[in-house]
Formats: structure tokens, sequence, C-alpha cells
């Protein structure tokens, strides 16, 4: 969180900066909307930066900034501002840049600053400071901000969020725009990539979807790859019993209704409803959003881990169904079987192994998971019934006929269905035990802090700005977030607040309340009785 | 694992002020709105009926704001141990079951690709397979006069084999699950139909003329059972163990040896086959035609033959034994028809052994 202010020729304290990963900029409307200077503190704490760009005029902005605690007493406020050419600016910037680490700057001149030739020295400025507002801030240079940062900055993702027709370049220039609906209409939102209708919903846009989805789409992707890589590589394995003669294990149907019967649901689930560290707890703790950040849940390693795995599932599954079936006797009356039935056990210890890694990925049990994943089993089942009966009727599956009465008649079969995916299943169940035990990430403690419910809640929090902000925490893992420890809160915050007032037709704006000038009038009635 | 019901998880969220004014939409979907506002100015009940802001408020419900009633599995050591323990314990349970069902179990197997002495008189070859070797360079046609070689095999049981035992033939190096052998066959053939217009997955087996020098296919007969598998059919005979301390003779019953719904379903004898088979062909290493064979199509030799197997070495039910001798420890001989011949063919070269299991 980051707010550049800049306050000419006043300097107060600075504080230091924090490690940033992703810069949110939004655009300050005049009236403050609810509940923004916790949805920023929130941010700031899950390791994101803030700047401000407004189109107001100085006076305002900087109160806006106090208003919102971008800005809190205590903070060296650098302002850059009224300079005539850009190397007054440079200077400025210069002279700053010399003070570095310590500072927070605001730029009036922006158009100079945003020049190629100052562009550099003004982003490293700016990226130095805690916090960056800029005021009076035509749109296209909301966009050209944006970009600066997005180009210059490696791997930062950078969101912006307005609610008015002049911030539409700029939420389309940031990596994620967001619109907020409403009051000035539609025209944020019809650009954006999102579109909310309060600003204090950012939070839980991000924290909680954002966290949630990526860690799904994170699991959907991989679990595909391994669930397509675990069955079609057990033909890879064949092949060197067949004398690479292409013959498949399984029978044509089989193989191609397994991403549409056997492991269709399980990556739906996976995708839709699952969900790791519950919302309040995401909320309270934003410093959870950090491995979001940190691209932990999709990565090379990830990729190749799970592929690894794939390979791994696939080779053992194989050999183990074929070093118990290579005499190929396992009925009590003698009778062989085939190929056919050899190829359905693999089959179904493959569909079990796949749908039990599915259930050891997700983290939240609905009764749909539990359908999704057992069901997915037992269609398996139903689809040996049913299709083992189909020839002659149907010129169609004339290899299954019988198969459903040998598998299900078999102990061997039995045994395989449960043990093959047990064993396959087990190392990496035990890799997950002993590494949530003891050496568990921060997300893990959440999620049983969750569980045994000590998950953070938000407590009531003051509604006089910025006087005593509180969270529970549970213990020992959540922080403050970076860059402001709680003495320097409380000290921050006691002495310097905020309100902002505009001449808009809206009426005057005190914290979250908003009355038209009219109702105002008549609600003071002194011909009538108070009512 | 343990788990937690997360139940509903409402978010504490402050009071919404409700605005006055239309623009601004009141959509408090992420959050338990508590309408009764008391820090607004002007209080709910003041304002007129029209100027009360419609609610825009989207629909709500646990599906959509993700509040379903679940469980969350927790899996450090402390929750998992007792489910460990209790895992642990079946899976010992199901391993001693299988231990003690294989623990009785005793095989033996023996090769007789080169069995002798030889039987017959009028034959001058070392062994059946170079007397098979050497018809088939002499005729030049793929017909191999059958039933002429007979050897005995003489080979020692030490363990009791309890009845029931089973009588396998097994074969090496041989690869029944090649794609282009699976593929080349005519179910419906099996099942009576379609004699006259075989499958082209039969190919190159799908029409045969003997002495055939022609390249007309028109002039060549459709061949029933067509294909690959079915030519390839193994045709040795193993006749009677003859125990010779014990004086006891052993035969061997080839009833009940193919699957039951192969019987029935797959393969269907004609009670008219003989006539339905004119205009065809048996198929080239046959010797005679499908309905002079025992019991035609539903002959169970030849539907043990057609379940083939997924490994290049198989073993597969010749017979049970007639009556319910246990088959004692001792030296015995066994009298092998022997007209498979163990080909080294392009890429098959079978040697065959023949073995008990108990």
């Amino acid at each position: 969180f980051f707010t550049v202010r800049f306050f000419y020729g006043v300097k107060v304290w600075g504080i230091t900066i924090a490690v940033y990963l992703l810069y949110l900029i939004y655009k300050c409307c005049v009236v403050l909307w609810q509940d923004v200077p916790e949805t920023i503190a929130t941010l700031r704490e899950a390791n994101m930066k803030v700047w401000v760009l407004t189109g107001d005029k100085l006076e305002t902005a900087v109160n806006i900034g106090y208003a919102s605690k971008q800005l809190v007493g205590g903070m060296d406020i650098m302002t850059i501002s009224d300079q005539a050419t850009i190397t007054d600016v440079q200077r400025k910037l210069s002279e700053f840049c010399g003070r570095i680490d310590r500072g927070t700057t605001e730029r009036h001149s922006l158009s100079f600053a945003l020049d190629s030739a100052v562009e550099k020295d003004f982003l490293n400025l700016a990226l130095s400071c805690k916090s960056v507002i800029c005021c009076r801030v035509s749109p296209l240079q909301k966009a050209e901000v944006v970009k600066l940062v997005r180009t210059n900055v490696k791997d930062s993702i950078t969101l912006a969020i307005g609610d008015g027709a002049n911030d539409v370049s700029m939420i389309q220039a940031a990596h994620i725009g967001v619109g907020i609906s409403g009051r000035e209409g539609l025209q944020a939102t019809l650009a954006s990539d999102y579109a909310i209708s309060q600003f204090r919903f950012l939070a839980k846009l991000l924290l909680v979807h954002g966290a949630w989805n990526y860690r799904r789409l994170a699991n959907v992707i991989l679990y595909s790859f391994y669930k397509n890589i675990c069955l079609y590589m057990i033909e890879f394995w064949f092949a060197f019993l067949n004398g690479f003669s292409g013959q498949p294990l399984f029978e044509r149907w089989t193989i191609g209704l397994y991403n549409i019967l056997f492991t269709l649901l399980a990556p739906i689930v996976l995708g839709i409803l699952d969900q790791d560290v519950s919302a309040s707890t995401r909320l309270a703790q934003p410093h959870l959003y950090k491995t979001s950040q940190q691209n932990s849940a999709f990565n090379t390693k990830m990729f190749w881990k799970w592929v690894f795995l794939a390979l791994f599932h696939s080779a053992l599954l194989f050999y183990a169904v074929y070093f118990l079936l290579w005499h190929e006797t396992p009925f009590e009356n003698g009778q062989v079987f085939g190929i056919w039935y050899v190829g359905n056990t693999v089959y179904t210890a493959v569909v079990v192994t796949v749908n039990v890694k599915a259930a050891m990925v997700t983290q939240y049990w609905t009764p749909l998971t539990h359908f999704a994943i057992w069901g997915s089993i037992a269609a398996w089942f139903l689809y040996v019934l049913v299709y083992s009966h189909f020839w002659p009727t149907f010129p169609l599956a004339v290899e299954f006929v019988g198969q459903d009465f040998k598998l299900f008649t078999s102990f061997t079969f039995y045994g395989l269905f449960v043990l093959a995916p047990a064993v396959a299943s087990l190392p990496e169940f035990m890799y997950i035990v002993f590494q949530k035990t003891l050496c568990p990430t921060s997300i893990d403690r959440a999620i049983v802090a969750d569980v045994e419910g000590r998950g953070g809640k938000m407590i009531e929090r003051d509604r006089e700005m910025g006087l005593s902000v509180s969270y529970s925490v549970s213990s020992g893992s959540s922080t403050y977030g970076d860059g402001m420890d709680p003495g320097e809160t409380e000290r921050a915050l006691t002495y310097k607040h905020g309100y902002a007032f505009s001449q808009e037709d809206h009426g005057s704006a005190t914290k979250g309340t908003f009355v038209q000038r009219r109702d105002l009038v008549r609600f003071y009635d002194t011909q009538k009785g108070h009512t | 694992m343990a788990t937690s019901v997360s139940g509903t998880e409402t978010i504490v969220q402050r009071r919404v002020a409700t605005p006055e004014g239309g623009s601004q939409q009141e959509s408090p979907e992420k959050t338990r709105d508590d309408s009764s506002s008391t820090t607004g100015c002007l209080p709910r009940r003041f304002r007129r009926g029209s100027d009360r802001p419609k609610s825009r408020r989207p629909p709500s419900n646990k599906w959509l704001q993700q509040q379903i009633p679940a469980c969350r599995p927790v899996f450090t050591a402390k929750y998992v141990f007792g489910l460990f323990i209790i895992v642990g314990i079946l899976f010992l349970i199901l391993g001693i079951v299988f231990v003690a069902a294989t623990v009785g179990l005793r095989e033996l197997e023996v090769e007789y690709t080169n069995c002798g002495p030889l039987e017959t008189d009028n034959i001058q070859a070392s062994s059946c397979e170079d007397y098979l070797r050497n018809i088939s360079d002499i005729s030049n046609s793929n017909r191999r006069n059958t039933g002429d070689c007979h050897c005995t095999l003489v080979f020692e049981v030490k363990d009791t084999m309890r009845y029931p035992w089973k009588f396998y033939y097994a074969l090496d190096n041989y690869y029944q699950n090649h794609r282009r052998y699976l593929n080349s066959w005519d179910p419906a053939q099996l099942r009576g139909d379609n004699f006259r217009s075989p499958d082209s997955n039969c190919r190159p087996l799908v029409r045969y003329r003997d002495n055939d020098n022609e390249m007309n296919n028109a002039s060549r007969l459709p061949i029933v059972p067509c294909g690959i598998i079915a030519n390839s059919w193994f045709n040795d005979s193993f006749h009677y163990l003859h125990n010779e301390e014990l004086n006891e003779t052993i035969d061997l019953s080839r009833n009940n040896i193919a699957w039951k719904t192969d019987r029935e379903v797959r393969f269907r004898n004609d009670s008219n086959l003989a006539a339905d088979l004119e205009g065809t062909n048996r198929p080239p290493n046959w010797p005679y035609n499908v309905s002079e064979i025992g019991d035609g199509l539903g002959n169970e030799s030849l539907i043990v033959w057609f379940r083939a197997s997924a490994f290049p070495w198989f073993r597969k039910l010749y017979a049970h034994p007639r009556g319910d001798t246990d088959l004692r420890p001792g030296n015995y001989s066994l009298l092998i028809t022997y007209n498979y011949p163990v080909d080294n063919s392009e890429d098959v070269s079978p040697s065959s052994s023949q073995s008990c299991p108990g």
C-alpha cells in the first residue's frame, strides 16, 4: 500500500516501504464510499500497493488521502506540484531521490513526470514510497500511470478500479480492471473485467474470490493433465507387451467415455465448489493472499510434479495388475480370462485412483463433491453392468460380453480394486500428512484454524475513522501485514482524520452517510413536531 | 481425516447505511444486510413510499453465496492417525486372506516342444516338430495332415494336486494381443450369421481357394470362420494321463472350459451348419470344416482359443480331469497328438508346454 502524497513544502515523517507485488490504483471519488479505509488497510496487509489517482485538486486529494488512510500522520510526505518544466520536475525528483525510501510524494505535474525523460526517475521514486496520490489527473494520464507501472515493473500485476467514464482508459490499461457500478452510471463497468457495486467489495473480490479461483483453476488444469496422462500412459506400458502393435488395452468406447463419464465431475467440482480457507478467515487474515501472488499453486514445478505423479500412477497400476494376473487364471473354475478382463481391471484401478486423487486435492466436501467423486466410481461399475449386455442387440461392445459377470464375481478383481489405488495413493498421502504436520504453510495453518473454529473473524470496527482498528488473530499465524506494525498504527492514526467535502449536489459527505439537500431541509421542518 | 462442519459461514459486516437517491445500488450480495439503519440521519420511516429505493439485491442463497454446508478435511497427523490405523488393520486382514488363498496353490509346468519318443511307427523323424516342418515343405499347401504324429511325454508329479485341478496348455512368445491379430475375426460369423460375406477385418483370410494360383478374388470362397484367430486355432490333443505305479489312467473332460456367456451369447451353433456352409471354405490351416468338429461353432476349445490373451505368454484351459481324483505324486505319461507346429515365422516362435496347477 503505497501512497505518494505531495504537499508542497511540508515534510512529515516517512515510513519504510513494504515489498510489493501488486499495485492498486483507484480513483477516489469526492464522496468516499463506505469502508474505504478498512478496505485499503486490508489490501495493504495483503501485500498490495495502493495508489490514488484523482481528478480533484491537491487539497481535496490530501484530505481523501487522510480519510482513506492512505496517508497517516507521521508519514514523510513529498509533494511535486506546480512545476513548470521538465527540468524542474527532474530536479525535484532527484532531490527527493536522494532521500530514497523515506518519503511519500505526490505529483501534480504529472504530464511532465510521465515524459519519457523523467518517467524512470518518477517511477523509481514512486515505487520507493509507501503510498502515492496523484491529483488533478486526466483520464489519459491515469492510463499512462498504469502503463508506466505495468511495463516497467517486472512481474507486477496492476489492478485499476474506478466508477466513472473517465476511468475507462485506466481500467483498460491495467491487467485487471474493476468497475464500480452505480453512482456515475455503467460506463466503467462496461469496460471492466469485473464489476462490483461498492468499493469495499474489492477486498472480498481479491482476497476471497481471487484466491479461491486461482487455486481452483490451478487444480482443474493440473488435474486434467494428470488424469489423462495416467490413463493413456498405460497404453504405453502395454505396448512393450503387445509387440508395439498399437493395440489398446481397453475397449474403444470405454476409452472414449473416460473423460465424459468417469472423470468428468471431479474437475468440475474442483473448479466450482472447492474452497481452501473459509471466506471469513481469508478476509481477516489478508496475508494469506501472498500465496496467490507468488504463483505457488501453478508454476512449472507444480506441473512437473503432477506429471510425474501421473506417470508413477500409470506405471504402478499397470504393473500391479500385470504381476497379479500374468498367470491368467483367477477364476475358481480355472477358466482363463483374456485381454479385456485385464483391461477392465486396470481401468477400474485407474478410475478409482484418479478420483481418489481428486478427493485428496479437494478441501471442501459438499454433498455434490461426494456425489461427483464416489458417484464417478459407481458410474463405472454401472457402466460395466450395462455395457456387457449390449451385444448382440446393438452392434457394439462384443468384447464386453460376459465381463460384468466375470469381473464382479472375482475375488481378485475386488482385491485389486481396493489395493491398487491404495498403494498408488499412499506415498502421496503420507507426504501430505508429513508436510502438513511438520512444515505447514500459512494456508495449512489457516485451514486448521478454520476447522477448529479459530478462524479470524473481523470484529466490529470503531466507526470513528482510524481510531482503533483491531483484528482477532489466531495464534501465531497472522501479522498486521508489512509496513505497519501495531504501535505505529496507533500512533499514526491518532491525530489525523480526513474529511472530504464537495460542492456537488449529492450533499455533504461524511463517512458513509449520504443525504440529499432537499430531504435534509424537509426533515427539519420546524412547523411540525419531531418524529 | 477429521472434519469440521463449517456450516453456514457468514461474514460479519458492519451495517449498511441505506443511502438516499436512486442511483446508488444497494447490492449487498456479499453481506448479510441489516436494513434498519440507525445511523442515517433520516430514519427509514420518514421516507415517502416513492422515495424508498427499490431493492436491487440479487438473489442470494447458500449455493450462490458458496456457503453450502460442507466438511473440511484436515490432513495433520493427529486427525489422520485413527484413519490410518483402521485402514492398516483392514488391509492386513485383506492381505492375510490373499495369502491364505494362494498358499495352497500348486503348479506344474512341463515343456513338450520336442517331446519324444514318437508313438507312430511310420514316421521317421526325431520329433513331431521336425515332422510337421518337413510336411509343410513337401506338400506346398497349408493343409497339414493331422493326427499323424503322436508322442508320449513323461513327467513326475511331486506333490499331490488335490481335486479340483485343471489341465492347461501354455504357449510362450505368442502375441495374441497384437492389434492385427486381435482385430482379425468376425463376431457375427461365430453366431452363425454372415457366412457369405465375412468382415473385412479378417483380411487377408477372407476368401480362400485350395491350390490357389490365381489372383482372382471372385473365384475364392468365403472362409468360415474367417480371420487369423480362427486360422491359428491350437489343435494339439492330449488324451490321457497314465500313472505307471498306481496303474491308473486319468481321462480328460473337455466340457465347461469356456466362459458360460461365451457359449451362450457369442458363439451359437447352428443346427443346420453343414448345409449353411455350402459355398464356403474352411480356414487354410484347418483340415476340416467347422461342421465336422464336435459341436460346430460351439466347440469349447475353439471358444477358449478366441478368448485372446493380454500377454505374449499365456495358458489356456484344456480340460478338467474326468472324475474327481487327485493327482497323486508319481511318474505320469501323457499321450499327445502333436499337430500344432511351432514356427519360426516372422515374429512368433512359440514353445509349448503343458501344466497342471492345483
